[in-house]
C-alpha cells in the first residue's frame, strides 16, 4: 500500500460486544461496533480515521492499545528488523513491552490529566513506571518534553488547573511523548478546542512528526483537520471500512457515495461559492441490527436492488484506492450540491 | 422601516466572588427583517450571554447594566431591557416574536412529559386554542421540519430520539408560533457533519418559507461563510468588526478576524501549508489586558498605543465597523511606519 515500511498492521479486526438481557445475563445479540477493519500504518506515516459519532473508530484505537480485547483479528506491531508480534491476541501480562510503543493523545484536554498531580508527576510516570530514569535525570527530561511541547518548564510543579485547554492539551502531548513512542494514536485531539488555538495544536503535531518520525493514526470527525494532517485516510461507517485513499484522491475523487456525502455536508470557506449539500437522509444504522446488504443502501441515493441483497467487498479500484461499493467508480456525484443564492 | 431588532450599547456585568466580570461591554448591532446575522467568536467572546440578554434569560449573576435591546413589533417599538424578567410582557414575546434553539437539544426539553405535549403548550399558551387545534398544528409543523411519521413521534419521550431528530424536534418547538426572529446558539455544534447539513439546509430552506429573521450564534466560520448575510465578530465582551458576509471574508480588517481566518484548516486548498496560528490563550475574563483587548495576541501590536489606548469602533463603509487603532485617523501619525 505504501512505499514505508509497515509499522502497524490491522488485519481483519473485529469487536463484537455482546448484548446481554435478563437475570441470567443470557447474550441476546452483539453491537458489531467493529467488524472486519483492516488497516496499514507505515513507519513515519499519518494516516486518518474519519466518520461520524458511533462508527466505531474510537473503538479501532481502543484495541490497538488493547483497551478492549478483540473478538477477532491481527494486529501486527513491527519491529525495527520487520519482524512483528500480534498484539490483538497476547495476554496481558506480556503487553508491557509494547505498550510504550504505543502511545494516545485524548479528546478532552480536563478529564485526561489527573488533577491531583503535578505535571512533573503526569510527565514523569511514564518514565518512572518503565524504570528509565529517576530523580535529576527526570526532572531534566520532563523539563525538555515541556519545552518541546511550548511550555515553560518552570511550570512544572504546577498542577492542571492553572492551565487552559490548549496548554493542557500540550501537557497530554508532552505525555504522550515521554517513552519515545513509535505510534501516536490522536483521538480527536482539537475538537474540544477554540478555533485559535486548534491552529497551534495541529502545527505542534506536524512539527513534532517531521521533527522526529512519529507514525500518527488520527482520528478525527472533521475531515478539515483531517485534510490538513494525513497523508492517507480511511472512512469508516457503522463498524466497516468504506474507502481508503491518499488524502487528495479521496476528496478530490471519492468512490463511495457515503465519502461524497461527508465532503460536500464540509461548508466551504468562501460566501461567494454557495452549496447546499443534499443531506443524508435518516440516522446512520444501529451496529447491533445492521441492515442487510450494503449497510449504507437505506441511506444511499444511488441504491440499487443489488446493494440491498447483497454487501459489497473493499475492492481496489484504482491504484492505492479501495472501496467498498458495487458501483464503484460509476457513479456521478454531482447531484449531491446544488448551488445557493444568497438572499 | 426601523430594523426587527437594534442592540444599543448593551452591557452585561456578572458579580462573582472573585470580581466583576464584563461579559458583554458595549455591544451595538441591528437585525433587520428577514436577514441572518451571523454572530462570530470564540468561548468567552460573550456571545451566548448576549442571546440570553436579549430574551432577558441572562443566568443569575449577571446583570443588564447598561443598554436597549429595541424590538419592533408591527409598529410599536419594544425595549425589552426596560421590561420586568418576569413579566407577562416579556413572556409574551419569548417564544412567540422571538423563539430560541440551543446546542442541546436535551436541555431544552422536559424529560417527563412528551414531545407531542410540550409543543403543544407552546402553542396553546401563545395562541389561545384548545388542545385539538393544538395537536393538529404540532403534527404539521412536525412534519415541515421533515421528521418522520409524526403522529408517533408526538407521543415519544425525549430520551427515545436521536440527537438530529431532536433537534428537528426543537426547530418545530421554536417555529410552531412563526416568530420573526429566531435566535439559534450553536445549533449544529454537537452535530455530525452530515446531521450538520440536514439541520442547516433545514433553516434555510424554512427561513424562506417563514420570511422570519436569524441570529445565528457560532464559532464555525465556514457555517457563518455560507449561512449569514451579515457578520458580527466578538472577542471578549466587545465587538471587534461587522460587516456584510462577502466583505468580511474578503477583505478583513480586524487584526483578529484576519486571523482567525487564516488559522482554519480547508479541504483542498493549502495542503502542506503550515497554518497560520494565533499565538497565546484567550485571557482570564477576570485579567483583562489594558488598552486593545486583543492587543497580547496580536501580530500588529503597536507598543504604546495598543496596550494604552481603548480603541473606538471606527467605520469603515457604510456597513463595516472595525474596532482597531489602526484604521483610527487619530493614531495615523503614530502607526504610520517610521
Amino acid at each position: 500500500m505504501t512505499s514505508a515500511k509497515p509499522l502497524l498492521e490491522i488485519k481483519n479486526l473485529k469487536m463484537h460486544f455482546p448484548i446481554k438481557r435478563g437475570f441470567m445475563g443470557r447474550t441476546v445479540g452483539h453491537v458489531k461496533a467493529v467488524d472486519d477493519v483492516s488497516l496499514t500504518i507505515g513507519e513515519g506515516e499519518v494516516v486518518g480515521l474519519v466518520g461520524e459519532s458511533g462508527c466505531g473508530k474510537s473503538t479501532v484505537s481502543r484495541c490497538i492499545v488493547r483497551a478492549y480485547k478483540p473478538t477477532a483479528g491481527q494486529i501486527l506491531l513491527y519491529d525495527a528488523e520487520g519482524k512483528s508480534v500480534d498484539l490483538a491476541a497476547m495476554p496481558e501480562a506480556d503487553l508491557l513491552p509494547y505498550r510504550r510503543d504505543i502511545q494516545m493523545i485524548f479528546q478532552d484536554p480536563f478529564s485526561s490529566l489527573n488533577p491531583r498531580m503535578t505535571l512533573r508527576q503526569i510527565v514523569g510516570e511514564p518514565m518512572r513506571n518503565y524504570r528509565i530514569c529517576r530523580g535529576k535525570e527526570l526532572d531534566d527530561r520532563v523539563a525538555y518534553l515541556l519545552e518541546s511541547v511550548g511550555l515553560r518548564p518552570e511550570h512544572m510543579s504546577r498542577y492542571p488547573h492553572a492551565f487552559s485547554g490548549g496548554q493542557r492539551q500540550r501537557i497530554g502531548i508532552a505525555r504522550a511523548l515521554a517513552l519515545n513512542p513509535r505510534l501516536i494514536i490522536c483521538d480527536e485531539p482539537v475538537s474540544a478546542l477554540d478555533v485559535s488555538v486548534q491552529a497551534q495544536i495541529l502545527n505542534l503535531l506536524r512539527d513534532l512528526q517531521a521533527e522526529f518520525g512519529y507514525s500518527y493514526l488520527f482520528i478525527a470527525h472533521d475531515l478539515s483537520v483531517v485534510d490538513y494532517m494525513c497523508e492517507r485516510v480511511a472512512v469508516m461507517y457503522v463498524g466497516k471500512i468504506v474507502e481508503t485513499a491518499a488524502t487528495e484522491t479521496l476528496f478530490s475523487q471519492p468512490q463511495h457515495p457515503y465519502t461524497a456525502a461527508l465532503r460536500s455536508a464540509i461548508p466551504v470557506l468562501n460566501p461567494r461559492l454557495r452549496q447546499l449539500p443534499v443531506p443524508l437522509e435518516g440516522d446512520v444504522a444501529d451496529p447491533a441490527n445492521t441492515p442487510a446488504g450494503c449497510v449504507f443502501h437505506p441511506r444511499c441515493q444511488f441504491a440499487q436492488d443489488r446493494c440491498r441483497q447483497e454487501p459489497p467487498q473493499l475492492n481496489e479500484t484504482a491504484s492505492e484506492h479501495e472501496a467498498r461499493c458495487h458501483y464503484a467508480g460509476e457513479l456521478d456525484f454531482s447531484r449531491l450540491v446544488e448551488p445557493a443564492s444568497i438572499n | 422601516m426601523a430594523p426587527l431588532l437594534k442592540v444599543q450599547n448593551l452591557k452585561v456585568h456578572f458579580h462573582t466572588d472573585e470580581g466583576v466580570v464584563e461579559a458583554l461591554r458595549d455591544v451595538s448591532f441591528e437585525v433587520e427583517r428577514g436577514e441572518t446575522v451571523a454572530i462570530v467568536g470564540e468561548s468567552g467572546c460573550g456571545k451566548s450571554v448576549m442571546a440570553r440578554a436579549i430574551l432577558r434569560i441572562v443566568p443569575s449573576p449577571g446583570r443588564i447594566v447598561e443598554g436597549q435591546v429595541t424590538y419592533a413589533r408591527d409598529d410599536e417599538a419594544i425595549d425589552l431591557t426596560a421590561l420586568d424578567a418576569k413579566g407577562a410582557a416579556i413572556r409574551d414575546i419569548r417564544g412567540a416574536d422571538i423563539a430560541m434553539i440551543f446546542q442541546e437539544p436535551m436541555a431544552t426539553f422536559s424529560p417527563v412529559h412528551t414531545i407531542g405535549n410540550q409543543i403543544n403548550e407552546a402553542i396553546m399558551l401563545h395562541q389561545g386554542i384548545d388542545q385539538t387545534r393544538a395537536t393538529a398544528q404540532t403534527l404539521d409543523i412536525l412534519d415541515r421540519v421533515g421528521m418522520p411519521r409524526p403522529p408517533r413521534i408526538i407521543h415519544r419521550y425525549p430520551h427515545q430520539l436521536s440527537g438530529g431528530m431532536l433537534q428537528r424536534a426543537m426547530i418545530a418547538m421554536a417555529l410552531s408560533c412563526r416568530p420573526q426572529l429566531l435566535i439559534a446558539d450553536e445549533p449544529t455544534t454537537a452535530l455530525d457533519v452530515t446531521t450538520q447539513a440536514q439541520i442547516l439546509r433545514l433553516l434555510y430552506d424554512l427561513q424562506g418559507e417563514f420570511n422570519m429573521a436569524i441570529l445565528f450564534i457560532t464559532h464555525d466560520l465556514s457555517v457563518v461563510s455560507q449561512f449569514a448575510d451579515r457578520v458580527v465578530v466578538m472577542y471578549l465582551g466587545e465587538v471587534v468588526e461587522s460587516a456584510d458576509v462577502i466583505t468580511l471574508f474578503e477583505e478583513p480588517k480586524h487584526p483578529y478576524t484576519k486571523a482567525l481566518l487564516d488559522s482554519i484548516p480547508q479541504t483542498g486548498a493549502g495542503r502542506g501549508q503550515r497554518l497560520q496560528s494565533i499565538s497565546g490563550t484567550i485571557p482570564n475574563p477576570l485579567h483583562r489586558p489594558r488598552g486593545c483587548l486583543f492587543h497580547p495576541r496580536c501580530s500588529s501590536f503597536r507598543p504604546g498605543i495598543c496596550d494604552r489606548v481603548e480603541p473606538r469602533e471606527i467605520v469603515l463603509e457604510a456597513d463595516h465597523r472595525a474596532r482597531c487603532v489602526l484604521y483610527d485617523e487619530r493614531y495615523a501619525e503614530a502607526i504610520a511606519p517610521g
